[in-house]
């Protein structure tokens, strides 16, 4: 266990150094001078080239991505060249939004999904099955922006109950806040539950298919007790991986939702300082994105070992 | 019939002279906030570092102030300075300065602070922007602690009017490295915080030298990008203003509410479709003129803004003073545009790209709706939309595109057409000469028909196609008083704005 | 000869419908997609305009019939490239082994960190945004699934007796791997390849409603759906039309997919 978890670390690890170059690189090819951008229109050539050294872009590529990666371990992600802030404390102030968000979603996702995944698989053979699995491949298969507008269209343009968008910030009050976050939300995470029926009940059925199960059942167990006590304790491996992955799905979904909702998270923050060629912040928003995917992976994989010790580790 | 509706248009416009006449404004009362929505986050905060004009909307008269300064209907009046006059020979410009102003970090203001800025607006290596403004002014002196006096090296008549541009306000000596992100003026309102992407806080700065303003306490920009979210925000009560640019299918919506209003009012943008004037085709005159009669600029304003807006035929608007109607140079006609093609060797078509700006809706609408009006001359035009970025980078800067749009929405920048690497490639020499004639101009007839002269040249030359200027709309809740409604420079000046009680 | 299953019979039919719909719009449209008239903006379905009118005033059932071949063509293309290239590193990693798979793996973890939407937003950075940047991206984003499902393929086969036999016959290894141990792998790669579109289907729409996809004047159902978000006080069906458009291809896809799947490998059927 502890020799998997040193290995799987360091994958992580060189994954998110891998990661690091590809943005670094990709970022070195954008075309673009962020000192032009700053200085705007009319902008002098001597202006421009006097900004370019205040802003550190005239240090070669290589260098800069060591004193980058340097400054990554150190936990500084360097300065915005708009805002003229340290990039750590841009992204800490959109990081909220957007896990409340990732997190909401994924639990609203949860909390509709498995029981009712549970419940279909419990009365396969049933009508109400083919139904629910019908349904649910429909919900995955509705775009979250185009449900999103739905919403908009529903909730704020005809009954006028929420907003549309935009986010009153945390300091208006939980309640002013989550209203602003519910539409986006039940966006993110109605599609989500969709995947998630699926998956549970395909967990699940594949679990009550085993000898032991069957056993169980045959000693007289009765059904509710055998989906408790064993059935769905063995599932959750593979409900531990759903949910792993629905994280990862909402994470990355929330950033067209806050495009659509225009929610100030991290999602939006890449999109404009990608239009305003703001390299270092580019650079650490997108790096951020990629890290907690590799990150959500790894956790996923921990967990298998932890909650199935039975899984070998080749 | 005619005769009808001009009886009829003077009936309602005398009805609404009577209605404004006696409307009941109350009168100003103090206290309050106010939350003003605006689309983008300015790169920084200092108006002299930067031409953005999402600058200025913000802080042009709220927190920064010049010597002089344009009021909401494009008046130029005393602001840091209290009075000023002119030698006979136009040359030597004196201004008396306001006395006990203090900057909102407590120091005062005072002849340094002004000699300061003005050496910085004339050294190219000071980064400070549009230093043109400044290119007739040979020496700046303070004789006394409350005098400043200009010399220039010749008449320069836009001086007053440049002194009054967001370009000209005036911060503490020694903190131009600061400014950006830590603004510090003069103005009715401190910068108070701002939280990137979200919003910035201006409050009320007590110590302003006119004791009567503002009346509000504070005031927050909120950025929001969207402009179906800044409805919704405002119809939710999130906000209170929407001080420029509520798009025209909005009206109908905002007018419905019964707490909220729109004011219709001018702005000097020029919604211009420019052509690289450099480059084939367009170093052509009859491929622009072809191009010209090809767009249907009514079309453009009647069907895909909703009829809110002006049409224009050169780089002018009604909103300036030497606004002159050009429309009919090249009047929409997709017959002579066709047949000005084939003389020009493209009787079997032509294709180009055409590029829109990512961050602005109005300029994409009407960018998508001129590529079909081109296409069905036969043109083969490729859209794409560009980042801002890029559109700076590569177009702007750059001069490498066929064509693309943009509203040139800075007041007065007709000069632009006499600089051979703007990125319109034109370049006249005679349009140089003439602005060098308004400048030394005598009088102000001479000076008028100097820039109309120039409006003239480049609408015949057809560098680009002037489309129309969009109309100014404002929303606002009901009860709040003192917006202002026509954007003669770009910015939301809330200084004598009030929450009626 | 066994029923067809519901699923399957559903998913032919829903993505035959969409691909009758492009290949229609090349024979026949109702009006020309791009015609824009301003005497009917915002119309609601009815005998003029069987769907209605988008805010310029443009046929919707036009533009959507057209909007049917972008979508085709972008995720077409994009599954290609995710099955060309995460096929190739997959197949080569399993069957070299060794230090190699590791790095290929390593770099297929490294595709795999970066989703659909960061990688147009880079390469659209880079590149002009357009149909390619986003057939690439999605592509890229996609590989991850085939070169994983190639790589347990091949290395669940190499070891079998028919491929050891073929190299004890002095078969080359290109040629084992092409000829043994590939056509083994086909079956989940099908099925994979179906669930893919529906993937590139939702990808295509959604970097397209961000501006990251086909330009603003060809009428792909995404950048549909963001002209729409506008103008939706004013009428509904611009923001409509292509939503159920986009819902009927992405669940044509992933129940085809599933019907393979049930049909093809009947002993993951559930």
């Amino acid at each position: 266990m502890a020799a998997f978890f040193v290995k799987r670390l360091l994958t992580a690890l060189v994954s998110i150094v891998l990661a690091s170059a590809v943005v670094f690189a990709a970022v070195l090819a954008i075309p673009g001078d962020p000192a032009a951008i700053i200085l705007g229109v009319t902008a002098s050539p001597d202006a421009l080239s006097a900004l370019r050294t205040q802003l550190g872009l005239d240090v070669p590529a290589p260098q800069r991505y060591l004193q980058w990666l340097a400054g990554l371990v150190r936990g500084d992600l360097g300065t915005s060249l708009q805002y003229e802030r340290a990039v750590r404390a841009l992204v800490a102030d959109r990081v909220p939004l957007s896990v409340a968000l990732a997190v909401g979603a994924a639990l609203l996702a949860t909390l509709l999904a498995v029981p009712v995944g549970v419940f279909t698989a419990l009365r396969r053979g049933t009508l109400l099955d083919p139904l629910v699995v019908l349904a649910s491949q429909v919900g995955a298969a509705v775009p979250s922006f185009w449900l999103g507008l739905l919403l908009i269209l529903v909730f704020s343009v005809e009954l006028r109950l929420l907003p549309a968008g935009g986010f009153p910030g945390w300091e208006a009050g939980a309640l002013a806040a989550w209203r602003a976050l519910l539409l986006p939300v039940l966006a993110l995470g109605l599609g989500q539950a969709a995947v998630m029926v699926r998956m549970t009940r395909a967990a699940l059925l594949d679990v009550l298919g085993q000898d032991y199960v069957r056993t169980a059942r045959a000693k007289g167990l009765g059904a509710t007790s055998v989906v408790w006590k064993h059935a769905l304790r063995n599932a959750m491996v593979t409900l531990v991986t759903i949910l792993g992955l629905s994280l990862t799905n909402v994470f990355i979904g929330s950033i067209i939702i806050e495009q659509v909702f225009a929610l100030p998270g991290l999602g939006r923050l890449a999109l404009s300082a990608i239009g305003n060629r703001d390299f270092p912040l580019v650079q650490g928003v997108v790096l951020l994105y990629a890290s907690t995917i590799v990150l959500l992976s790894f956790l996923v994989d921990l967990s298998y070992g932890w909650l199935d010790p039975r899984i070998r580790y080749a | 019939m005619l005769r009808h509706s001009v009886w009829l248009l003077s009936g309602i416009l005398a009805l609404g002279l009577l209605a404004s006449a006696f409307a009941q404004t109350p009168a100003p009362s103090r206290g309050g906030t106010l939350v003003v929505a605006i689309s983008a986050d300015p790169p920084g905060w200092d108006p002299t570092a930067s031409t953005s004009q999402e600058i200025p909307r913000v802080v042009y008269g709220n927190v920064f102030e010049g010597l002089v300064r344009f009021d909401r209907h494009g008046e130029i009046v005393p602001a840091l300075a209290t009075t000023w006059s002119v030698s006979s020979d136009n040359l030597t410009w004196t201004f008396t300065l306001r006395e006990d102003v203090s900057f909102h970090d407590g120091t005062p203001f005072g002849v340094d602070d002004v000699l300061a800025k003005f050496e910085r607006a004339r050294d190219p290596d000071s980064g400070h922007v549009n230093q043109q403004y400044y290119a007739a002014i040979e020496d700046v002196s303070a004789p006394d602690a409350s005098t400043i006096v200009f010399t220039l090296s010749q008449p320069n008549r836009s001086l007053l009017y440049n002194l009054a541009r967001p370009d000209s306000i005036i911060y503490p000596a020694g903190s131009a490295g600061t400014q950006r992100a830590q603004p510090v003026g003069t103005g009715p309102f401190r910068f108070a915080r701002y939280v990137e992407g979200s919003e910035v806080r201006l409050e009320r700065f007590e110590d302003y030298w006119n004791p009567e303003l503002p009346y509000l306490e504070s005031v927050t920009f909120r950025i929001i990008g969207d402009p179906n979210t800044r409805l919704a925000a405002l119809q939710a009560g999130d906000i209170d203003l929407i001080g420029a640019a509520v798009p025209p299918e909005q009206v109908q919506l905002i007018d419905a509410a019964p707490d909220l209003k729109t004011y219709a009012g001018t702005a000097t943008t020029e919604i211009t479709v420019a052509m690289n004037n450099a480059r084939p085709p367009f170093d052509d005159i009859r491929v622009r003129q072809a191009i010209t009669h090809a767009i249907d600029k009514h079309a453009i304003v009647e069907g895909a803004f909703f009829g809110q807006g002006t049409v224009i035929g050169t780089h002018m608007t009604p909103a300036e003073p030497y606004y002159i109607d050009l429309t009919d140079t090249y009047p929409y006609d997709p017959e002579r545009a066709r047949a000005l093609l084939a003389e020009a060797g493209y009787a079997e078509g032509l294709s180009f790209d055409f590029e829109l700006p990512e961050p602005y809706p109005f300029e994409r609408r009407t960018g998508e709706v001129i590529a079909q009006q081109l296409r069905e001359v036969g043109i083969d035009v490729n859209l794409s939309v560009v980042e801002w970025g890029t559109w700076i980078q590569r177009i702007f800067l750059g001069a490498d595109y066929d064509m693309t749009i943009i509203g040139h929405s800075e007041p007065r920048d007709i000069n632009i057409y006499a600089n051979p690497d703007y990125y319109y490639q034109y370049g006249n020499l005679r349009i140089a000469e003439l602005l060098a004639e308004a400048e030394a101009a005598p009088s102000a007839a001479e000076e008028i028909a100097a820039y109309q002269e120039i409006a003239r040249i480049i609408a015949d030359d057809a560098v680009n196609v002037w489309v129309f200027s969009p109309a100014n709309t404002v929303a606002a809740r009901e009860g709040l008083y003192g917006v202002w409604i026509d954007q003669p420079t770009p910015a939301i000046d809330v200084t004598e704005v009030y929450w009626a009680r | 000869m066994k029923r067809l299953p519901l699923n399957l019979t559903l998913g032919v039919s829903l993505v035959g419908m969409v691909v009758l719909a492009a290949a229609v719009s090349y024979v026949w449209l109702p009006h020309d997609p791009n015609r824009m008239d301003f005497g009917a903006q915002f119309a609601a379905p009815g005998t003029a305009y069987l769907l209605g009118t988008d805010h310029f005033g443009r046929d919707l059932l036009s533009r959507l019939l057209v909007g049917a071949r972008s979508t085709l063509l972008v995720s077409f293309v994009a599954v290609g490239i995710s099955l060309g290239l995460g096929g190739a590193l997959g197949a080569l990693a399993g069957w070299v082994g060794g230090w190699f798979d590791e790095a290929m793996m390593r770099l297929v973890d490294v595709l795999y960190a970066f989703p659909a939407i960061l990688m147009a937003l880079l390469l659209a950075a880079v590149f002009r945004p357009g149909i390619l940047t986003a057939m690439a991206a999605i592509g890229l984003a996609t590989a991850p699934v085939f070169a994983r499902l190639t790589r347990a393929s091949v290395l669940s086969l190499r070891g079998r007796e028919y491929v050891e036999a073929g190299r004890a016959l002095g078969a080359s290894e290109a040629r084992l791997l092409a000829t043994h141990v590939l056509p083994g792998a086909t079956s989940p790669i099908v099925v994979q390849a179906s669930l893919s579109m529906a993937i590139a289907v939702l990808a295509e729409a959604a970097l397209s409603f961000l501006g990251l996809g086909a330009p603003p004047d060809v009428p792909s159902w995404g950048n549909m759906l963001r002209e729409a978000q506008g103008f939706m006080a004013l009428s509904p069906y611009p923001a409509l039309v292509p939503g159920f458009a986009i819902v009927v291809t992405v669940l044509g896809w992933s129940l085809l997919g599933d019907g393979l799947r049930d049909r093809l490998d009947p002993t993951t059927s559930r």
